[in-house]
């Protein structure tokens, strides 16, 4: 692991693009989300296609982890408490974090920490010019969950009903999806 | 124009295969009832102290990375 000091100072971002070398960027470590594979082999196809823009971190030259957003929203279903303006269903706008992985070399080190702050940074900033009043994120495992909360997420109260284990997909069925948010105001 | 195809042949062919990302991302989930309820509920509270700070710790990040962006 790493002992190089983290500040500010020596952090930087990038837009990934066809040209960044990523073949010494390695997030496999407890990666059953699939982060590693998706840098690699997905990420730019997604930006080619405008489904998400990858923003990559260096400390200093290295790159140390990626962040992967896109737009989204939250629907909800008609209830009691919502002006009587909108119809049976709202979506709230809202910038979807779909991808972070932090290099196996770099963590626990406040890097995914420091990301997670420039993203809501970057929501709130987008929220300026276009209606943004979330940020969402669906994610797995407790740890993770305690991560988000860390960084001011709350998790949205009853949802992650347990899906039903089909054969052959046993390794998914076992941890539920949970959803996320941060609200811009 | 990216899709040319009729969607019939278009879904099957390997053009279609290289053009589509194979990893999804884990869809946002429609909250109803119950969940709706408690949603619309949190989201009326007023922020807490943590959250406060939160954007203000993330304003200032962005604004200092924003200017060494390379």
């Amino acid at each position: 692991m790493s002992t190089e000091k983290f500040t500010l100072d020596n952090f930087s971002v990038k837009k990934l693009d066809a040209q960044t070398n990523l073949s010494d960027f390695n997030c496999s470590e407890q990666d059953d989300l699939g982060l590693n594979e998706f840098i690699h082999k997905e990420a730019l196809d997604y930006q080619k296609e405008s489904m998400g823009v990858t923003h990559l971190f260096y400390l200093n030259d290295t790159i140390v982890g990626y962040i992967t957003v896109a737009m989204g929203s939250i629907s909800v279903k008609q209830t009691k408490l919502r002006l009587k303006s909108y119809d049976d269903k709202v979506r709230y706008p809202a910038m979807l974090l779909g991808r972070l992985g932090v290099d196996n070399k770099f963590r626990r080190r406040a890097i995914g920490k420091c990301m997670c702050k420039w993203s809501i940074g970057l929501a709130e900033n987008l929220s300026k010019e276009v209606g943004c009043r979330f940020i969402v994120l669906v994610t797995k495992s407790e740890s993770r969950v305690k991560f988000y909360k860390d960084c001011g997420f709350q998790e949205c109260p009853t949802y992650g009903k347990k899906k039903k284990e089909k054969n052959g997909d046993s390794q998914r069925g076992k941890e539920e999806n949970r959803m996320m948010y941060f609200q811009m105001f | 124009m990216l899709f040319t195809k009729p969607l019939k042949t278009f879904g099957k062919s390997s053009e279609y295969k290289k053009q589509v990302p194979k990893m999804k991302p884990n869809p946002i989930p429609e909250l109803e009832g119950r969940t709706a309820r408690e949603f619309e509920k949190k989201i009326r509270e007023p922020p807490t102290q943590v959250q406060k700070q939160i954007l203000k710790e993330a304003a200032i990040v962005y604004k200092q990375m924003k200017r060494r962006t390379k």
